[in-house]
């Protein structure tokens, strides 16, 4: 049994409406669960940590069981919660109830934005963009060096517009398309792409899902709100360490010129609208946040009815029956000329469940009292520098999603400067190991064997280097924010 | 952290949104506000464009999505420049929570309803129906009587969802035939959904709130099955008047047996397990039934691994199609998964953001003050009986929750009877019009082209008559529970 006594709940639930309205000046204090520490974890923290773990092991070993990692977790959170309201029964509250549905209203505000980037991500693709681009940087006839430096560095600065995975997915594509499988060259610049888009996602909500998840709490700190401006102080420390990487590993190179053909492909009437419309959105949303106060999501879904009127504008503008698929959340179109990204389709409904049960069951562990038990230790006794440090390298190894669930589930009151160091170790802390993120995950399986684990984990001093100048450019450049 | 606590708090109690413009005073009524008007003329604007979606051919969801996000900035705006930067967005946080339980719910029952359609579970019913040589007629019956004894069990969503797949099995060809047996799917369930609060959300709302009349009656779990013989003649007497107009005609399609791909059965049995457990997470566990949902979902998903692992059982098979076999099987779960159902993937996506968008629309107006306004007035203004009767209409237009969520939070002194009442209108008033209830939406989206707003309007009349006739029957046989209030 939790410690919370019902007592004590219905008080806060009568006083919570006045305080919450006192709290809107400061909200950084008001915690939504209302929280404290249990003095014991009872026998339900308890399976419920087990049926986590059972599941987390599960997801670990996807990749040689075949099991996809959204179901165990799925299952997890069902089993978590049944747990947590099973014991609470007793209590006669509705506490585990709100507790699961602000869980839930977590989950739905990613999900709907994600649907919404999967929604163009799929439109741009179905109009040929992709192949477009990829097109033109192969017919350039780049040399092997600048090839490298060109593809790590569009992907840095697509990185934050696209989702890194999409980026990450785009440029590998091409350099395998160029390097015609050449192996000397092929495992280099995979880790490149894998690390430029890992660090070009981080300072960008739209770029990756941890500063994704970060920035849709709107977190207050003392040292202003952590807004979509605010990442971008990280924008220098994320180049800086992507560049040593980039240097090191580029002496590796041969030289010469790769003699792999790429077919021009042209793109489809609407796409350059298309990219226009992307940048709408992007803009409503974040004028929807900073100036109305909304949640990110609704700029997000209004704007992606700009992209369904304009599928319906391509509809009634052409052939009939064409166009007006763009504007799903789904590719519809299994036959798309450039199919690099089919096999989201499938990875996609898996993420967005495996988001649900990740959200569902982390939660569910707050509730439970174990993470302000782990937060208490690490970001109290250790301190956020070291916290932040450890987060880092453990989203190395695990999926980096929970990792930032749990440390937000964890509430740590820490600066802005802190918050954006959690940000930054785990989002670049994902490139140090090849299955530390889902760029690198896709690119093995896209890469048939040329990039591989132990391929990545010789460029690993590379990485970490990179990973240690970006973290020491940030405490150097934004020691105002601590 | 931001300050959910109202919010959460303001969920729990079943409060919408509104409420906030009645409680802390640091709201604005802009019901006589230019923003207030405009808000109205951009919804009632999106809610034409629905209406015409079979003319322009321009989806649904479209404009609502848009009027959403159109009324929300202008209520945000509002807000902002007075000075109250969190109150906007706590109401449509909440809007966006009920959307999201709804959307996770819908998701899961068409997930199963796609995998036992990729199963052949419909073609094999199908078959079977043909071949028992039930014509049209007798279809329309059989439909119409399962969705209303299967909606106060499952939901009249899930249900009228199920029937529909029947149907377009059966009749997929003859549009008249699948026209009438859709509409009278969603009057059954409808209907059927009204008298039992597991069938209905409006239903589960009134019983949630533990309602004590002034009188001292309850009204409990088990008054609602007064409802059932109103509910009974609210479909019974359209369906009655509609299947004279189907087609006295045998469905076409050949005899021959179709049999259901490996695991259809089972699968079967799990979406009756999910429904369990949906039902007992909300009945015994007091957590959202979408969470039992979605821990049903990983039952099928579990099974479709099950599926890829043993695809070498299948002997039939060479090993190509076992290749292919095995990728399907890994992909039941997924709620959009073949390319063949792609005009199916498309019409869901439609319904599903369509949803999004009203559930916002009319949130934006309940917070701007509207149906505060309007149950203010009909309840005040009108009495009880008529504002009950209006309350059904109202929901035939607008969404039937927050309409409910309207009439809840202002709490009226009613007797037992007029509480009844209101239920059944809510319940079964938006079987008027396709728009009005949730598997009228749905089912616009899964027989798309066939069953339209236009197709249901033609028999509203039939459906309004039975509307009538149900409260009729439920004044003079509940009479006795109206006490002297009646009036």
């Amino acid at each position: 049994m939790t410690t919370r006594s019902p007592h004590r709940r219905l008080t806060a639930q009568a006083v919570a409406p006045a305080v919450a309205a006192l709290l809107t000046a400061a909200p950084a204090a008001a915690s939504h669960l209302d929280s404290g520490i249990p003095a014991t974890l009872g026998w339900p923290a308890w399976l419920a940590m087990a049926a986590f773990l059972i599941a987390m092991v599960a997801v670990t070993a996807e990749e040689f069981i075949g099991l996809r990692k959204s179901k165990p977790i799925l299952l997890a959170a069902g089993i978590i919660w049944a747990i947590i309201a099973y014991a609470e029964k007793a209590t006669g509250t509705h506490a585990a109830e709100t507790a699961a549905r602000h869980n839930l209203l977590q989950y739905a505000e990613l999900m709907l934005f994600l649907l919404v980037v999967m929604t163009y991500i799929n439109a741009l693709n179905e109009r040929r963009v992709f192949a477009a681009l990829r097109g033109q940087v192969a017919a350039l006839g780049l040399t092997y060096r600048r090839l490298f430096w060109s593809t790590g560095l569009i992907t840095f600065f697509l990185s934050p517009f696209l989702d890194n995975l999409s980026t990450a997915l785009l440029m590998g594509a091409v350099v395998l398309a160029v390097t015609e499988d050449d192996p000397r060259i092929v495992a280099p610049a995979c880790v490149n792409v894998v690390v430029a888009a890992n660090a070009g996602g981080v300072y960008s909500p739209f770029g990756d899902l941890t500063t994704l998840i970060v920035w849709q709490q709107q977190i207050q700190t003392p040292q202003g709100p952590l807004d979509f401006w605010s990442f971008f102080r990280l924008l220098l420390p994320a180049f800086a360490g992507y560049l040593l990487t980039a240097a090191w590993i580029q002496r590796a190179l041969p030289t010469g010129v790769p003699g792999g053909q790429v077919q021009q492909a042209p793109m489809r009437r609407g796409a350059r609208v298309i990219v226009a419309l992307l940048l709408a959105t992007i803009a409503t949303t974040v004028a929807f946040e900073a100036w109305l106060h909304l949640p990110p999501v609704i700029g997000m879904m209004t704007g992606l009815s700009y992209l369904q009127f304009f599928g319906f504008y391509l509809k009634v503008t052409h052939r009939p029956g064409h166009g007006e698929d763009i504007g799903l959340p789904l590719p519809v179109d299994g036959k798309a000329p450039f199919d690099v990204f089919r096999r989201i389709s499938k990875a996609e409904w898996d993420t967005l469940f495996f988001l649900y049960g990740m959200a569902l069951s982390v939660g569910g562990l707050a509730y439970l009292g174990w993470l302000a038990l782990a937060g208490d230790l690490m970001y109290v006794q250790w301190g956020p520098d070291v916290a932040n440090l450890l987060v880092g390298l453990y989203s190395a190894a695990v999926e980096n999603v929970p990792t930032m669930f749990a440390v937000l589930a964890m509430q740590p009151e820490m600066a802005l400067g802190d918050w954006l160091t959690a940000t930054l170790t785990i989002g670049i802390g994902g490139s140090l190991l090849s299955i530390g993120s889902a760029a690198g995950i896709v690119l093995m399986g896209q890469s048939r064997g040329h990039y591989s684990f132990l391929r990545h984990l010789r460029w690993t001093p590379a990485v970490a280097a990179g990973f240690a100048v970006s973290l020491a450019t940030h405490y150097l450049l934004n020691a105002d924010l601590f | 952290m931001y300050p959910l606590t109202a919010l959460l708090v303001v969920a729990l109690l079943g409060v919408p949104g509104l409420a906030l413009a009645a409680g802390d005073g640091s709201s604005l009524d802009l019901t006589g506000h230019w923003v207030g008007f405009t808000a109205i003329g951009v919804f009632i604007l999106a809610y034409a464009l629905v209406m015409a979606e079979e003319f322009t051919h321009l989806r649904k969801s479209k404009p609502v999505i848009l009027a959403a996000g159109v009324i929300w900035a202008l209520i945000a705006w509002v807000y902002v420049s007075h000075g109250f930067t969190h109150e906007a967005e706590h109401a449509i946080r909440h809007n966006l929570l009920e959307y999201a339980e709804l959307m996770l719910f819908l998701l899961v029952a068409m997930t199963y309803i796609n995998a036992m359609d990729e199963r052949l579970v419909f073609e094999a019913l199908r078959s079977w129906l043909v071949r028992k040589g039930f014509g049209f007629r007798q279809l329309f019956w059989i439909t119409g009587v399962l969705a209303f004894f299967i909606s106060p069990v499952a939901d009249n969503l899930t249900t009228a969802l199920l029937m529909c797949a029947v149907v377009m099995a059966v009749g997929g060809d003859n549009s008249r035939f699948v026209l009438l047996a859709c509409i009278n799917i969603v009057v059954a369930a409808n209907a059927g959904g009204a008298f039992s609060p597991f069938g209905d959300i409006t239903t589960l709302m009134v019983w949630q709130k533990n309602i004590h009349t002034s009188q001292g009656a309850v009204v409990d779990f088990w008054t609602f099955f007064h409802l059932f013989i109103p509910s009974l003649v609210n479909w019974a007497v359209p369906a009655a008047l509609m299947s004279l107009a189907v087609p006295k005609q045998q469905p076409a399609g050949g005899g021959e047996m179709v049999a259901t791909k490996r695991g259809a059965r089972r699968i079967i049995a799990l979406f009756l397990l999910t429904i369990v457990t949906a039902v007992s997470y909300h009945n015994f566990l007091h957590l959202p039934p979408v969470i039992g949902m979605l821990t049903g979902l990983a039952y099928l998903k579990f099974f479709g691994y099950y599926l890829k692992k043993t695809v070498h059982k299948e002997r039939r098979l060479s090993n190509g199609e076992a290749r292919t076999e095995a990728e399907h099987d890994d992909q039941i779960g997924d709620p959009v998964a073949f390319e063949v159902f792609n005009h199916v993937a498309r019409a869901e996506w439609d319904t599903l953001l369509f949803f999004y968008g009203v559930v916002l629309c009319v949130g934006g107006l309940g917070f701007i003050g509207y149906l505060a306004l309007a149950s203010e007035v009909m309840y005040v203004d009108w009495g009880a009986s008529y504002a009950n009767i209006a309350v059904g209409l109202m929901s035939a237009i607008v969404d039937n929750i927050p309409v409910m969520f309207a009439v809840l939070t202002m709490m009226p002194d009613m007797s037992v009877g007029q509480w009844l009442l209101v239920t059944l209108t809510a319940g079964v008033g938006g079987s008027l019009l396709s728009i009005g209830s949730a598997a009228g939406v749905a089912l616009m989206g899964q027989a798309r082209g066939k069953y339209t707003f236009f197709g249901h309007l033609k028999w509203t009349p039939v459906i309004a008559l039975g509307y009538v006739v149900s409260i009729a029957v439920h004044m003079w046989l509940n009479g006795g529970m109206f006490g002297p209030d009646m009036g």
